[in-house]
């Protein structure tokens, strides 16, 4: 029952056909990377995982912890305990970190209590210093005009705010220098917890020198081809994808 | 869907009703030079203001309905089913549990405590026409503050009012200025000495009671060289079953090196039409701010202006706009530059939500023979559903080569990434929506003092519940 | 004031003077000046004429037709996929394009009294019909010219782009002589079909006593393309109202204009980017640059129709003053009932920058010739538009030429 669990998905957007029979499964206290040349369907899969209702699911079933999450609203999924940290994470205009954190948090809370200033703003202040980020930024509006490097931050930080129970990290090293990668690594890292699955999904395995992971899988036409330890990472930072290409065609 | 219907009249319904009779004066309806000659008779007033209102009252009947460039809805205002003074009467027999439903639940939301709810449901406290002023009046009065309605304010302070009384804005400036020059009552005349600095706002609330009761309230401030006042005025209404009129005029005088601060949060009831003038004199170095919040109404026209008269005078228009379902938000600004070396800024925000129109109407003059003026204007539509509009008229005359001016406008929508974003951290829809809002206002919303945006944020959340699904 | 527009014994007069039309020609002048007679008296308040000192675009002065009004001249051929005549030829050879006059509506921005007395008195103007998937590498050219002698002239042109063809259209407005006055008004119908293109480059040279009045109302088809290029150099007045209509998914419409005032000219300027079907885009820049006396009104507006949905619609409007009595008025609106929109527009009035000029007089230039290649300069992101590179050299030269003349 503890674990993400994904079955036989298939997917769509528009006419394409994005993910067929995808099957996954991601115990908590476990960290997976699911790597693959770009156009695999990496990202299709997290959000569709996320809800996002552009992508239609044709087939298939994704339970947390034994609910089904397929036909949730973003929102519903997002409460459930599933957090995706955005390859692009979105600017929303003159709402600052501190407000949309708050909003989240509360989100999450039974009807008529309220979040407890003190304890909330102390505890954003420790996860902060933790991720080298300056208390100041929390006034600056949602991931306007920030850098790739704060954008990601601010990614992990939110995610560390909320306590998910799952969490898809997608792309998260592009844009990020080595210094920035190191910090945002940590945070990630720190996330890490009996309690608690994460995914990792990458282009590059430079990533999983920082994080290192528990299992690798490789996407390719819309589903898994091969999984494996930690070195498979290895072996396709060193031959590159075309290898698993030829042997999925031969196959 | 709400559609703005015509004004109709005698639909007793009586569930909302005020029994007008129980007022102690009462104009009757329909406007006439005998009502006018009432109004002012009631009052004991002197001949010259007499004077003044039965000239305006020939002008409104002179002049047109502007309806050449704006709403033709105004043609739906019938002018004869309009009472046009009501006065502290006995207190209305009105009683909580005639209160509607919905008002009960935007209080209860709100989280206005429950003696206050009976007051802005005007089941307690009545002030129709004669505005009621707190005890701070004689605090002030050891400063030499003068804080009276305008009955007072002309009848004790002649020598202080009577210059600026409808010099800022005359009679004639347009159809509902010479309305309420003919039948105002109420609001509030303020003097403050020259160098007389307020810690504190001034505020009163002005509030509608009675149905088809007009509402014509005169605001004259004078603020003496060099001293500082920020006025506050939040305006709301209670729901009735017809459409009532309210149409203020407010007048504001900065001499040299004066500021003054005019904030308005309004959230009138959607079958109110809403047609104020208002605008400020600038002397030399003297600052006028106009911060305004519209909410509600069934059609607003409103477009606060300063004319700056003295050197290195500054005006300022600061405005927020929702137009919900039925609603229309026809809001600006004017800026008329008339000494060397003045700025004026404006920035407008609005949001139609449902099929809400939203209109920014602005004027900005520079005349040839000054220099060093500037102007900066920027305004902003976020359109909520597909049925949402939003316009802008602006007007931008500049002469001469040692002036600038620069003017802005854009209209954008929520996108659904945004929203996806929102929910993925676990808001739903409306929050997210209302969250995007308050975010999209956020920058003028942090100028309004802290217990009107507080007050505002929670507006917000109001009117953006329903807009989506 | 009464024009003799009015009489008619004057339009009667007329009539036989073109009594070589065929009669449905005849019939559409009639109604049209029957329209006009009829027509309700100026407003007072009218805010299409906002700002504007109408009375200055009166006939009063003007108030008879040219004896002998010069014709427009074309340079560039009819072939078999192109029809390229004048207004006179064409209602001999080509009554079947000329049939749309009576549904064409003009811009309808103000001007119904030159759109109705442009349809009853035209003795000029061309039509220029491209046929489908027709390219034609060579410019279209018309030189029109305004009357002299206190004259009026009215004519009207249509282009007609068929689906996928491509042309280029260059009309020049001149006055017959430099020193007397006339009236030109000109009426443009165009309409760019399905994946059509279309260039055109406008540059009115009119001498600075006479009255030019330019109506044009533009429709845009599916995917259609029309890009307006419109140099206003001359003339003591000019009235231009141009409406793009994109009725056609994701039509595209710029619309660019200069315009240099100097001494007592006046620029007045209406414009709607009207969005009726989605995915349109149009860019719409007015840039004015005004000396000593000039005055310049830029109205636009930017009207987005409810099933107009991803609609891209710019407006901006640019004032450079040079004098201390140059004047710019500027009505930038937006009406937007689609929400799934990118709209904006922008309008700002500046003086000359102090610190460009300091450097170019500090590096011996003077103060006029400096003022002229700031003015250049400010004008060069309209000129840059122009397709062709020796034409973009052309119009710089235009505009140098009417710098300090």
């Amino acid at each position: 029952m503890s674990t993400l669990q994904i079955d036989n998905l298939s997917a769509s957007v528009g006419k394409e056909q994005i993910l067929n029979n995808l099957n996954f499964t991601l115990p908590k206290g476990e960290v997976h990377a699911i790597m693959g040349p770009n156009g695999s369907g990496k990202s299709t899969l997290s959000k569709v995982l996320a809800g996002h209702p552009d992508y239609q699911v044709t087939g298939g079933n994704a339970c947390m912890d034994g609910t089904e999450l397929l036909g949730l609203n973003p929102d519903e999924i997002a409460r459930l305990g599933l957090f995706l940290a955005f390859q692009y994470p979105v600017e929303v205009p003159g709402v600052s970190i501190a407000n949309f954190i708050r909003a989240a948090v509360k989100s999450r809370l039974p009807e008529g209590e309220s979040i407890k200033a003190v304890e909330f703003y102390k505890e954003l202040y420790l996860k902060m210093d933790d991720l080298g980020m300056d208390r100041s930024f929390t006034s600056r509006s949602m991931n306007e005009g920030f850098s790739g490097g704060e954008k990601k931050r601010c990614e992990i930080l939110q995610m560390s705010m909320l306590n998910p129970k799952y969490c898809i990290l997608d792309e998260t090293d592009s844009g990020l220098d080595i210094d920035a990668l190191r910090v945002v690594s940590e945070g990630i890292n720190q996330m890490k917890n009996p309690d608690r699955g994460i995914l990792v999904i990458t282009h590059y395995q430079r990533l999983l020198d920082y994080i290192v992971p528990d299992k690798v899988h490789v996407m390719w036409e819309g589903r898994i081809v091969r999984s494996g330890d930690k070195t498979l990472a290895l072996e396709l930072e060193d031959k590159g994808y075309d290898w698993i290409k030829e042997e999925v065609a031969a196959a | 869907m709400i559609k703005p219907s015509n004004i109709e009249i005698d639909r007793e319904k009586g569930n909302f009703h005020y029994p007008t009779s129980k007022y102690a004066f009462d104009a009757g309806v329909g406007l006439s030079e005998d009502v006018v000659k009432y109004i002012s008779g009631v009052k004991n007033e002197k001949d010259w203001i007499l004077d003044f209102r039965l000239k305006a009252h020939s002008i409104f009947e002179k002049k047109p309905m502007p309806t050449h460039w704006a709403s033709k809805d105004l043609e739906n205002i019938d002018f004869d089913v309009i009472r046009y003074y009501l006065a502290q009467g006995q207190q209305p027999s009105r009683t909580w549990d005639e209160v509607p439903d919905d008002i009960k639940n935007t209080f209860e939301r709100l989280g206005i405590p429950e003696q206050e709810r009976k007051f802005l449901a005007g089941v307690e406290a009545q002030f129709d026409s004669e505005a009621a002023y707190s005890r701070m009046k004689e605090d002030l009065e050891k400063e030499g503050v003068i804080f009276v309605g305008s009955t007072e304010g002309l009848r004790d302070y002649p020598e202080i009012f009577k210059k600026w009384f409808g010099k800022v804005i005359p009679s004639s400036d347009n159809k509902f200025s010479a309305l309420n020059s003919a039948v105002f009552s109420g609001g509030s005349f303020i003097y403050v000495p020259p160098g007389v600095k307020l810690a504190q706002p001034l505020q009163a609330y002005f509030r509608i009671n009675a149905e088809n009761f007009g509402q014509f309230e005169r605001t004259l401030i004078i603020a003496d060289e060099g001293s500082e006042i920020t006025y506050m005025e939040g305006c709301t209404a209670p729901k009735f079953e017809t459409s009532t009129l309210h149409s203020a005029v407010v007048e504001l005088v900065a001499l040299k090196g004066a500021k003054i601060q005019y904030i308005t949060v309004q959230n009138w009831s959607n079958n109110v039409f809403n047609l104020v003038t208002k605008r400020a004199m600038a002397e030399e170095e003297a600052e006028v701010r106009w911060i305004d919040c519209n909410i509600g109404s069934r059609l607003t026209m409103k477009y606060p202006g300063v004319i700056l008269r003295g050197r290195k005078a500054r005006g300022e228009v600061l405005s927020i706009a929702l137009a919900n379902d039925g609603q229309h938000q026809d809001t600006g600004a004017k800026m008329v530059h008339a000494a060397s070396e003045t700025t004026s800024n404006v920035i407008a925000k609005s949001v139609s939500i449902g099929e809400g129109r939203s209109s920014y109407r602005g004027l900005v003059q520079i005349p040839g023979h000054l220099e060093h003026c500037k102007n900066n204007t920027e305004c902003d539509a976020l359109l909520i559903n597909s049925d949402s509009q939003t316009d802008t008229y602006p007007a931008i005359a500049i002469q001469g080569s040692e002036n600038s001016v620069q003017h802005e406008a854009s209209v954008s929508k929520v996108s659904a990434e945004q929203i996806f974003y929102m929910q993925q951290r676990g808001l739903n829809q409306a929050e997210a929506m209302s969250l995007y809002v308050n975010g999209f206002v956020n920058d003028l919303i942090r100028e309004f003092p802290m217990e009107y945006s507080v007050e505002l944020k929670r507006l917000i959340d109001l009117e953006m519940e329903g807009s989506v699904g | 004031m009464k024009t003799s527009f009015e009489s008619s014994d004057f339009f009667q007069a007329f009539s036989e003077k073109r009594s070589w039309e065929p009669g449905w020609m005849a019939d559409f002048r009639k109604d049209s000046w029957n329209r006009f007679a009829t027509l309700p008296k100026t407003k007072i308040k009218d805010e299409k004429w906002r700002f504007s000192p109408r009375t200055r675009f009166g006939y009063n002065d003007c108030d008879q037709l040219t004896d002998s009004p010069k014709p427009t001249t074309l340079e560039g051929k009819s072939s078999k996929n192109v029809i390229f005549e004048s207004f006179d030829q064409a209602i001999l050879d080509h009554p079947k394009l000329l049939s749309i006059l009576p549904s064409c509506t003009g811009p309808k921005l103000g001007s119904d009294e030159t759109f109705l007395l442009g349809s009853s008195f035209s003795e000029s103007g061309f039509i220029l019909k491209a046929k489908e998937e027709h390219k034609e590498e060579e410019a279209f050219i018309c030189r029109h010219f305004a009357p002299n002698q206190n004259r009026s002239l009215f004519q009207q042109s249509i282009v007609s782009i068929d689906p996928f063809a491509e042309v280029t259209l260059i009309e020049y407005f001149d006055s017959e002589d430099q020193s007397s006055t006339g009236i030109l008004s000109n009426l443009s119908h165009i309409q760019v079909g399905e994946g059509a293109k279309l260039n055109r480059i406008v540059v009115q040279r009119l001498n600075n006593h006479s009255t030019f009045n330019h109506l044009e109302k533009i429709e845009l088809g599916r995917n259609a393309q029309f890009t307006n290029i419109s140099l206003q150099l001359g003339s003591a007045q000019t009235r231009v109202e141009s409406r793009g209509d994109i009725i056609g998914d994701a039509g595209e419409f710029n619309n660019y204009s200069l315009s240099l005032g100097r001494n007592n000219q006046l620029f007045d300027q209406r414009t709607i980017q009207h969005h009726i079907a989605p995915h349109g885009k149009s860019n719409l820049l007015f840039k004015n640059a005004l000396l000593e006396n000039s005055k310049a009104i830029f109205s636009g507006l930017i009207k987005v129709d409810p099933k107009a949905q991803n609609t891209d619609s710019f407006q901006t409007n640019r004032n450079l003053l040079l004098s201390k009595e140059a004047e710019a008025s500027s009505l930038p609106g937006l009406e937007i009932l689609a929400n799934e929109v990118k709209c904006s527009h922008g309008a700002t009035t500046s003086k000359i920058d102090e610190q460009e000029l300091f450097y170019l007089q500090s590096r011996g230039i003077p103060k006029s010739t400096a003022e002229k290649l700031i003015v250049l300069g400010f004008f060069e992101d309209i000129i840059g538009q122009t397709p062709n590179p020796d034409l973009v050299e052309s119009l710089r030269d235009e505009v140098s030429k009417f710098f300090h003349t």
